[in-house]
């Protein structure tokens, strides 16, 4: 018997309101852009109505991803370098679902997308996405597809591309075609990695049922030309795979296993019998840092090594920080990100306490929602460089799947030379 | 060249071209699935391959055949039989 799934009101409120107005939008799409096209190609010619479609797709990509299934579906999204300027290049992104290709209308800019064949045949948006230019990678070869791109390139037009090639049925990024890395070096443009996810829960890969969620699109800084001119396709791929690997396992938070959630930071009887499971511990966080009594803002420390580190708090009523209507100061998320990094470097470092750390600065730090009493979050954490004393980290504190706050921390941090230091860095209250 | 030689030369090219670790190159190793190498990075692996040998081997339909690198290691191997690699 076929399992019947079940949908929350949530759920059918949405795809109620959505697919009808979805299918309005799109029957109305091909009379919006080809109207304008056919008076602007008669007067401007046939580079200016590229352009007009391509921005009409943009703006049918944003009614379609921010308007038609607001207020159930929400993008958040990070660009890592907004000083960037908006020359063309090669954008690659991770690929999990078929509503990928509408969130394209973040990026600034003309751009065109590198699709496959299957895309071409739908009705409406295969027809649109062939009068703006897209390009059918397995429709042509490689050749033609490269002259195609680096022309497209020339003219100031990005490209974006999905090296994966099809949607990944998991969570784990596939391996890369090269064909877009070599477009990069031909064509002498900055790759910029973009990393998606959400999407999957939203429009999974076997459904046509959107789901209420929250998508995370995050643009990491470009890499130039320069810096990759002379690596092979196939080292170059696998370098920005890896990139973006990363970024993925840091923008998704592991699901939190209630089973873990002791709240005291008690150990499992196998963590006990092996504290260091594939750079997993939980050992009281207190122990590793300056920090002392109900100046700690984090419990435990579960992950520590290799610049990373993840801790666990319960938010108590008896915290200092807690407001009367048992919502926690939402500035606390800032101390717990530098503690979580002083405690996983203590840690490492298999030192008590032998450091001192200030937090120095804040960039880039969004409070997205509140935390409360009885809440247990999760703080990762991951540095971004290091210079002399000072730490740069990039952390974000979540409730389940859900975000709290996000942001980098600037850290320093040095030996304690025997003068005793107040206890709490970092917060004035 | 004797098979070890030629095991030898075919893993230098994976580490030098590919930046492969050693240690990944077995003979039973898949070169698409498990390497990572798409269709393109096979015609960068036959000029790689070529120049090592100083042969050519673009046109060879066997190519196509090639799905493990114990396949590449055959193919040298009879490409050498056939009198085709430079002798060194």
């Amino acid at each position: 018997m076929k399992h019947v799934e079940k949908l929350s009101l949530k759920t059918i409120v949405l795809n109620s309101v959505f697919y009808p107005a979805f299918v309005v939008v799109t029957l109305l799409a091909p009379v919006v852009c080809t109207l304008p096209a056919m008076l602007i190609r008669l007067t401007a010619g046939m580079r200016r109505t590229l352009y007009v479609v391509r921005v009409l797709i943009r703006c049918y990509g944003f009614i379609v991803v921010r308007i038609l299934p607001f207020p159930f579906v929400r993008v958040e999204y990070e660009d890592l370098e907004p000083s960037q300027r908006r020359n063309a290049c090669v954008f690659v992104c991770n690929h999990r679902s078929s509503a990928d290709a509408f969130l394209m209308e973040r990026f600034n800019g003309e751009l065109v997308q590198v699709v496959n064949t299957w895309p071409f045949r739908i009705p409406v948006i295969g027809m649109i996405g062939g009068l703006a230019g897209y390009l059918d990678v397995k429709g042509m070869p490689f050749d033609a597809f490269l002259d195609a791109c680096c022309a497209l390139l020339r003219e100031g037009v990005s490209v974006v591309a999905f090296p994966e090639g099809s949607r990944s049925r998991s969570k784990s990024l596939q391996p890369f075609h090269s064909g877009i890395f070599r477009v990069a070096q031909a064509a002498r443009v900055p790759i910029v990695p973009v990393c998606i996810c959400g999407t999957e829960e939203i429009l999974p890969r076997s459904s046509a049922i959107l789901r209420p969620g929250v998508v995370r699109m995050r643009k990491l800084p470009a890499l130039k030309w320069e810096s990759f001119k002379d690596v092979s396709p196939f080292v170059l791929k696998n370098q920005v795979h890896a990139v973006m690997q990363r970024e993925l396992e840091f923008m998704e938070p592991d699901p939190v296993d209630p089973a873990c959630n002791t709240h005291d930071g008690s150990a499992t009887a196998a963590e006990k019998a092996d504290p260091h499971i594939d750079g997993k511990v939980r050992v009281p966080a207190s122990a590793y840092m300056p920090q002392a009594g109900e100046m700690c803002v984090i419990d435990t420390l579960l992950a520590a090594g290799d610049g990373v580190g993840e801790a666990e708090v319960t938010i108590r009523r008896s915290s200092p920080f807690v407001r009367s209507d048992g919502r926690i100061e939402e500035c606390v998320f800032i101390e717990m990100i530098a503690q979580t990094i002083a405690a996983a470097t203590g840690y490492e470092r298999a030192e008590r306490r032998g450091f001192e750390g200030y937090l120095v600065g804040v960039r880039r730090f969004t409070i997205a929602n509140p935390a409360a009493v009885g809440d247990v979050l999760r703080i990762k954490v991951r540095q971004l460089a290091e210079f002399g004393d000072f730490r740069v980290v990039e952390g974000a504190v979540t409730r389940g799947e859900l975000v709290l706050a996000r942001g980098e921390v600037k850290v320093l941090e040095r030996r304690r030379t025997g003068v005793r230091e107040p206890e709490c860095v970092g917060i004035s209250r | 060249m004797d098979e070890s030689e030629i095991k030898r030369r075919v893993d230098e090219v994976f580490v030098e071209a590919f930046e492969i670790p050693e240690t990944r190159l077995t003979a039973d190793v898949k070169i698409f699935e498990d390497l990572g190498i798409d269709s393109l990075d096979v015609v960068d692996l036959v000029v790689a391959l070529q120049k090592k040998f100083d042969i050519r081997i673009r046109d060879d339909e066997r190519v196509r055949e090639i799905r493990t690198l114990g396949e590449v290691y055959a193919l040298i191997s009879t490409l050498q039989k056939e009198g085709y690699l430079a002798q060194r």
